[in-house]
């Protein structure tokens, strides 16, 4: 083989094209391309050539050189293999052609009009997709003259816009080519290299199914990162539809205020379910939350706060605070509780901080000032805040027992949404 | 006490049922432009009450096929012309699409006529009128989000109840009414199969199954909520035959009774100032300026969006100029072009018009093929695909739709070379 230089081949062009056998003789159509997505640049496996009603799998060194048209001699209809799609391979026109996918360098969904291919004599690799209106003139058959009278008109080339395959991300949505089952894996490695709130963005643009699939193929702890940035309605319904085990692990991620949120805005019998599915003690407080009424406290309260028994060591406070910090919702105070649960203390950050390692948790806790209970109306919470310029109110029962707390953020997050 | 959790849940479904609310009434609202406006004033002055019946038929073919665009929508979250073309193909998806741009395009220039009609019966300055309706919806799709617009036009609903009170200062004689509602009439001859086919053509159009889909898509709406997204849907059909109902009983009862022969609802409107009062026609003009207005900011937003969704490019009312400037490039060449071309002095839209009706009846015996071949893929409907009762009913009906519009294309074309 002489020529080790590639040409480069539009997918339009080999998709739909006639396929000769070495004798001239018409073999049958290309229907499809069928890639394996693990490399780099994913090689073209086979091609799927309907022939007399059947689907052959042709593969790229079985043509007579790299244009793709004829077949070697000694390869006939008879010593084809029938076409069957494998593990962990991508059917070009099917799965990505007129499809949206990712673009992850500037992080936006665009609609794929062509594929880039580059043909050498032993293989044909997929090296990017085309998504520009030229690629779009080229399926319908008027790139040239539409690009000539451009340029003679305006003098302005009309340039091919790509995504190198590197920036590609499929939503992997199954579906079904010829009666065969079309499942693939997607790397997932390459969304969670982008940040959630670009991710959730992208979220809110996507189909139900793709919303579903792009969610699922997420780890649940970065699933949930981006559904909390994601608006409330996307978060509902993307909750709803995946199975409930999968919601139940991404569920228990998020944080518990945005968690409540979601679940008591859902079907209730599908939260129930995903109640139930969640570890005890997480399903526990959150069922506790959801019994009060949405404009009261109790409504916003969190139990997510950080609280240690009265005699607790200050370094023994800061160490567990500084296991818990990740999942607190309420980072700004540390409450002092004894031995039923009674509110004593409560003890800022700083305070906390500041104070001496051995000594005990009391020499920097003062006596709670204000404290609500659960009916509360929200509007005289905000009112507290407002006043005193404090970032989170404990909620008590009647008899002083700490039950959760309202946090500054939470409440303004209700109160003006999340920016959706 | 805390209210436990379920009460809770069932005491806020009429505020999801407001939440959900828009779409299909918006459609349907917009469904009554100066084309339906005129085409049922027509019928009521030239035929009098006997397509009363007919409303009511056309009235279920409506609901049905808004059900599964407006289904699709909100199971599958994506528009119809991205469905299309992720199913049958760009080339298919493009030919359709720039039908419809040219279609919509017509209808564009119809209420911006309609504008300038209206505005000269209530003794204002057409040259005035179309200008600054142009400026005005421009502005609100440029710089609106999509709730202030949904609000803005949910408002103007309002204004359709005009029809209604004309309805009843034009006092009709009911009985007679409620018997030709009742009792179908049929002829036969040509003029009343061409109202008749004129009648369901500008009921269902293909923009209004691109819009309705489209909007259900922006809003997000779960499949949980779907029932009331489907009452949104009814409700909008309802309405829209109530409104055309009471422009045939007006013109019906007064102009059709005096043997005044009209073509448009600029006609009808000047018509009725002798014969009843004052007031009716200015309300029933105000109503045509009302209409007009609404439809041309919801037909261009429309059309673009529809574009950009076929070949790909970015579209939202959302987005800003600079993020969608496809979009927002053709948005506003359909409303200068629009109401450009109407404001030409002397200018006789009709050939333009019959052209823009053609297509639209070649269009939407294909669109309505292809909604129901959505709508009945398992992979892409899943379980909400449709039933075989529903489905029975939805093709003996949308082939009985596909027939009158082709009827209508051939009726188009003897009217376009006579």
């Amino acid at each position: 083989m002489a020529n080790a230089k590639g040409d480069f081949i539009h997918l339009s062009a080999i998709v739909g094209r006639k396929v000769f056998l070495a004798d001239h003789t018409v073999l049958g159509r290309v229907k499809d391309l069928a890639v394996d997505i693990s490399k780099f640049y994913p090689p073209v496996v086979s091609l799927a050539v309907g022939s007399n009603g059947k689907l052959l799998s042709v593969s790229w060194t079985d043509f007579s050189d790299k244009t793709g048209y004829v077949l070697k001699d000694g390869v006939t209809r008879g010593n084809l293999p029938e076409f069957k799609i494998g593990t962990g391979q991508l059917l070009l026109d099917h799965q990505i052609l007129d499809k949206q996918i990712l673009d992850m360098s500037g992080v936006k969904l665009v609609r794929v009009n062509d594929c880039l291919m580059l043909g050498t004599d032993t293989s044909l690799l997929l090296t990017h997709v085309e998504v520009g209106f030229r690629g779009f003139l080229r399926r319908l058959g008027f790139e040239k003259p539409f690009v000539d009278f451009v340029k003679w008109l305006f003098g302005y080339d009309l340039r091919d816009e790509l995504v190198p395959w590197r920036e590609v991300h499929v939503i992997p949505v199954e579906t079904t080519f010829y009666g065969q089952q079309v499942k693939f894996e997607v790397m997932p490695e390459k969304l969670t290299k982008l940040n959630p709130a670009q991710l959730a963005d992208v979220l809110e643009e996507l189909g139900v199914e793709e919303q579903k699939a792009m969610i699922e193929s997420l780890e649940p702890e970065d699933a949930a990162d981006v559904l909390e940035q994601a608006s409330e309605k996307v978060q509902v319904n993307v909750i709803s539809a995946i199975d409930t085990e999968t919601a139940a692990d991404i569920v228990e991620e998020m944080s518990q205020s945005e968690a409540v949120d979601v679940i008591a805005s859902m079907d209730d019998e599908k939260a129930m379910e995903i109640l139930s599915e969640m570890e005890r003690e997480d399903a526990e407080d959150m069922q506790e939350l959801l019994e009060h009424h949405e404009d009261s406290a109790g409504g916003h309260m969190t139990t997510a706060y950080m609280a240690v028994k009265v005699g607790t060591k200050i370094v023994d406070a800061v160490a567990s605070f500084r296991s818990q910090a990740d999942e607190l919702d309420v980072w700004n105070y540390i409450y002092v509780i004894d031995e039923p649960g009674h509110l004593v203390g409560v003890a800022s950050i700083r305070e906390l901080l500041a104070g001496a390692d051995t000594a005990d948790i009391s020499t920097v806790a003062s006596a709670p000032t204000l404290t609500f209970g659960p009916e509360t109306p929200v509007s005289e919470v905000a009112e507290s805040f407002k006043k005193y310029g404090i970032r989170g109110v404990p909620v008590v029962d009647d008899s002083n027992k700490l039950i959760g707390v309202v946090a500054f953020k939470n409440l303004m997050e209700s109160a003006f949404g999340e920016g959706d | 006490m805390n209210p436990p959790a379920s009460t809770r849940r069932r005491a806020i479904n009429w505020t999801i049922f407001f939440a959900v609310l828009g779409p299909g009434i918006i459609t349907a609202m917009v469904d009554n432009d100066a084309g339906g406006i005129s085409t049922y004033s027509a019928a009521g002055a030239n035929f009098g009450n006997a397509f009363l019946w007919s409303l009511i038929p056309i009235m279920l073919a409506l609901i049905l096929v808004q059900e599964m665009s407006n289904r699709m929508g909100v199971v599958t979250g994506k528009g119809l012309a991205a469905l299309i073309r992720e199913k049958f193909g760009v080339k298919i998806t493009f030919y359709l699409v720039l039908a419809l741009l040219v279609t919509n395009f017509g209808n564009v220039l119809a209420e911006f006529a309609g504008i300038a009609a209206s505005s000269q019966i209530l003794g204002l300055k057409a040259s005035f009128c179309v200008p600054a309706g142009a400026i005005f919806v421009w502005l609100m799709a440029v710089k609106g989000s999509y709730k202030t617009v949904e609000r803005v036009f949910l408002f103007a609903c309002l204004f359709y109840a005009l029809y209604i009170v004309t309805g009843f200062l034009a006092k009709p004689d009911w009985g007679a009414v409620a018997r030709d509602t009742a009792i179908p009439t049929f002829s036969f001859n040509t003029a009343w199969l061409a109202m008749l086919v004129g009648i369901i053509g500008t009921t269902i159009a293909p923009w209004m199954q691109f819009y309705q889909q489209a909007s259900v898509v922006e809003k997000r709406i779960p499949i949980e909520q779907y029932r009331y997204s489907k009452y949104d849907t009814i409700i909008g059909g309802i309405v829209v035959t109530v409104v055309a109902y009471f422009i045939v009983v007006v013109c019906s009862a007064t102009l059709f009774n005096n043997g005044v022969q009209i073509d448009t609802a600029a006609q009808a409107a000047e018509a009725l100032a002798p014969l009843t009062s004052q007031y009716a026609s200015i309300l029933f003009a105000i109503g045509l300026l009302s209409a007009s207005l609404f439809a041309a900011s919801i037909l261009p937003l429309s059309t673009a969006y529809t574009v950009c969704e076929a070949l790909g490019w970015e579209a939202a009312v959302d987005r800003k100029f600079a993020e969608a400037p496809q979009f927002y490039l053709l948005y506003t060449l359909l409303i200068l072009f629009g109401a450009g071309i109407a404001m030409i002095p002397g200018i006789n839209l009709f050939s333009i018009m019959l052209v823009s009706q053609i297509i639209n009846g070649v269009l939407l015996p294909i669109i309505i093929l292809f909604i129901l071949l959505l709508v009945n893929d398992r992979e892409i409907m899943g379980e909400y695909r449709n039933g075989p009762i529903t489905n029975t009913i939805s093709v003996i009906a949308m082939i009985l739709v596909g027939i009158a519009a082709l009827v209508m294309v051939v009726f188009t074309m003897i009217d376009l070379f006579r």
